[in-house]
């Protein structure tokens, strides 16, 4: 078995070797539409001011960008409600609520270091932010159904911190390398999770009817840290940038921190002035997307229209269309 | 080890050597493709002592096509869908009736590669999009009275369905012996060889083709569980068209856990299907 892989890897690394140092041979430096590409984006003001503290680069002008995005979506929380009838799908006695969640970002690049080194021509050093929020859920009371033995209900339940607004923040740095055929960064985000707490519920000791049992709603602790960690970020390009081409990526690009960190895209160049991408969410949520987008002097602007598939909580499968739509926009200038 | 490495580097250099590379000109594809089988349910028979997992069958369709357009330089794209229809069914297992849902499995996709010549790979994402024949969602009033949510009938299910990366990968020329590996790519079928691997060997305007395809249960919730399938193609080139038959043997029923072993030479393990497609 690993022979075979073995012999299969160096299969495709000597392919791969082979035929990109045959296409090194037959396609001397950059196409002239490339050429022409990159010459236009070098005439941007902030190209100059990289110009001049970073030189210019032989080969024209490098893809650099800063990007800001946003978008909103409905934040789920999904519960059992015993008032539907069991059926043979466990999902029969599903029911979610819902509230209003938003999310934007900031992301800048700079590729190409000719300046400092020759082997740093590709090179790629950048970092990018985004928040999230989510509003608070509000109570809902369910009614009792005595002929079944159901008592009323009110969802969530005090114990579940879902009922609190939440905020998300990422923040991430990245190097890599922005090939002709293949592009990759790889960096670290930093990923803190802050609860907006609004109530708790404490203990009585002067209840009446039993103290020390019942539980009373008191004022939360307002902003907190639930959670922080550090997870990996990653953006991989397949294709050459001026043909249609396949990016995956991981808390990069215009990404949804609570629905999207991780991300597809299959982009098409339709014009010099227009290109299409059509994506999809691979986690928190499985989802599509269409992203038209509209290019003028380095200038791009993007909207993304989307519907999510699936959810990660179990709980989450009967939902509604209206409920699981998307929008999102980004707007970015490439120098 | 070392010395089948060098076996194969040096069987790699023979054949770039002695193969001549297709044209590099622009090609467009269209492939249409068909299939007819058998899905097998797995359920565990109460009847025996041991409860042995075992399956009843309902018919499986499969159609499908793929468009893919690739310029002189090599740059690929494309795009495809294939449908996968399995008819419902049931049977009575000792007190309780063991149930498969009408179900149709949509599976829309785009990519774009690189195709060298020598190799071709080629990524992009796509849809697995579960539609199931569903029950009436009831729920109580509070006076205990029952009331109808959602009427019975078609509908996605969510669980089922998800975001699906593809992935085709060719090492060697296609005019020489060459291999693919296939996720959710070109000719195949939503449950049994979504993941498959094929040797192709032609000869002069004849191709043959054996392949495996893998069973993949790694994600209950998200991924389909399909099967080990074995398959032989064979396809000719007449001019710019190129027609194909192709059949499959399913080894190992491997839905529910991969306990549902069937008897070798029941109907229910084949299938059999063909490929149309037309170069431009």
């Amino acid at each position: 078995m690993i022979r075979t892989v073995g012999v299969l890897l160096v299969s495709v690394i000597i392919t791969f070797t082979g035929t990109g140092l045959v296409l090194a041979q037959t396609t001397t430096g950059t196409s002239p539409i490339e050429d022409e590409t990159r010459y236009e984006r070098n005439t941007g003001i902030i190209g100059a001011i990289r110009n001049a503290i970073f030189g210019e680069s032989e080969s024209g002008a490098r893809k650099s960008k800063i990007m800001v995005w946003g978008g909103a979506h409905q934040y789920l929380f999904g519960y059992k409600d015993v008032r539907y009838k069991k059926g043979d799908e466990d999902s029969s006695q599903m029911d979610y609520m819902t509230a209003d969640a938003q999310y934007g970002g900031m992301e800048l690049y700079v590729t190409g270091f000719p300046g400092i080194s020759r082997a740093l021509r590709d090179a790629r050093f950048g970092v990018n932010v985004a928040l999230y929020r989510h509003e608070a859920f509000t109570e809902r009371n369910l009614y009792a159904v005595p002929a079944h033995g159901i008592l009323e209900e009110t969802v969530p339940d005090e114990t579940e911190l879902g009922r609190n607004g939440k905020w998300w923040s990422n923040i991430g740095v990245f190097a890599g390398n922005d090939g002709k055929w293949v592009g990759i960064d790889l960096g670290i985000t930093l990923r803190a999770t802050v609860i907006n707490e609004k109530s708790r519920y404490k203990l009585d000791p002067n209840s009446p009817a039993a103290p020390n049992e019942t539980y009373i709603k008191t004022d939360g602790r307002g902003l907190l840290f639930d959670d922080a960690y550090l997870v990996p970020n990653l953006l991989l390009r397949l294709g050459q940038e001026t043909m249609p081409h396949f990016t995956f990526s991981i808390f990069r690009q215009d990404f949804d921190p609570a629905y999207g960190s991780i991300m597809s895209k299959v982009v098409f160049p339709v014009t010099q002035y227009f290109k299409m991408s059509v994506g999809g969410y691979l986690w928190q949520t499985q989802a599509g997307f269409m992203e038209p987008a509209v290019c003028f002097l380095g200038v791009e602007l993007a909207v993304r229209a989307g519907i999510i598939i699936n959810y990660p909580d179990e709980e989450l499968e009967r939902v509604g269309i209206k409920d699981s739509v998307f929008g999102a926009f980004s707007l970015s200038y490439n120098w | 080890m070392r010395g089948l490495i060098t076996s194969i580097i040096v069987l790699f250099l023979a054949l770039g050597g002695a193969v001549d590379l297709p044209a590099a000109d622009d090609e467009t594809r269209v492939l249409v493709h068909g299939e007819y089988g058998w899905y097998n349910k797995v359920y565990k028979d109460l009847q025996y002592k041991d409860q042995m997992a075992t399956t009843f069958a309902v018919e499986m369709v499969n159609a499908g096509f793929e468009f893919r357009r690739k310029d002189a330089e090599g740059n690929t794209a494309g795009a495809g869908m294939v449908c996968t229809r399995i008819a419902g069914g049931s049977v009575y297992n000792v007190n309780r009736v063991e149930r498969q849902p009408r179900t149709s499995l949509l599976v829309p996709y785009l990519f774009t590669g690189i195709d060298t010549g020598m190799g071709a790979l080629e990524l992009g994402i796509g849809w697995y999009i579960t539609i199931e024949r569903a029950e009436a969602v009831v729920y109580y009033n509070p006076d205990g009275t029952e009331a109808v949510d959602t009427a019975a009938g078609d509908r996605v299910n969510r669980t089922k369905s998800h975001a699906l990366l593809n992935a085709a990968l060719r090492i060697f020329p296609e005019n020489t012996l060459h291999f693919k590996f296939r996720y959710g790519r070109e000719r195949f079928n939503g449950i049994d060889s979504l993941c498959n691997a094929a040797a192709i060997i032609p000869f002069g305007r004849h191709a043959l083709e054996f392949y495996a395809a893998m069973p993949s249960d790694w994600n209950r919730r998200y991924m389909p569980q399909s099967n080990q399938r074995y398959g032989i193609a064979y396809s000719v080139r007449i001019d710019r068209i190129r027609v194909g038959i192709h059949a499959g043997y399913l080894s190992f029923n491997h839905r529910g856990g991969g306990d549902g072993n069937m008897p070798i030479f029941d109907k229910e393990n084949f299938s059999a299907g063909s490929e149309l497609e037309l170069s431009l």
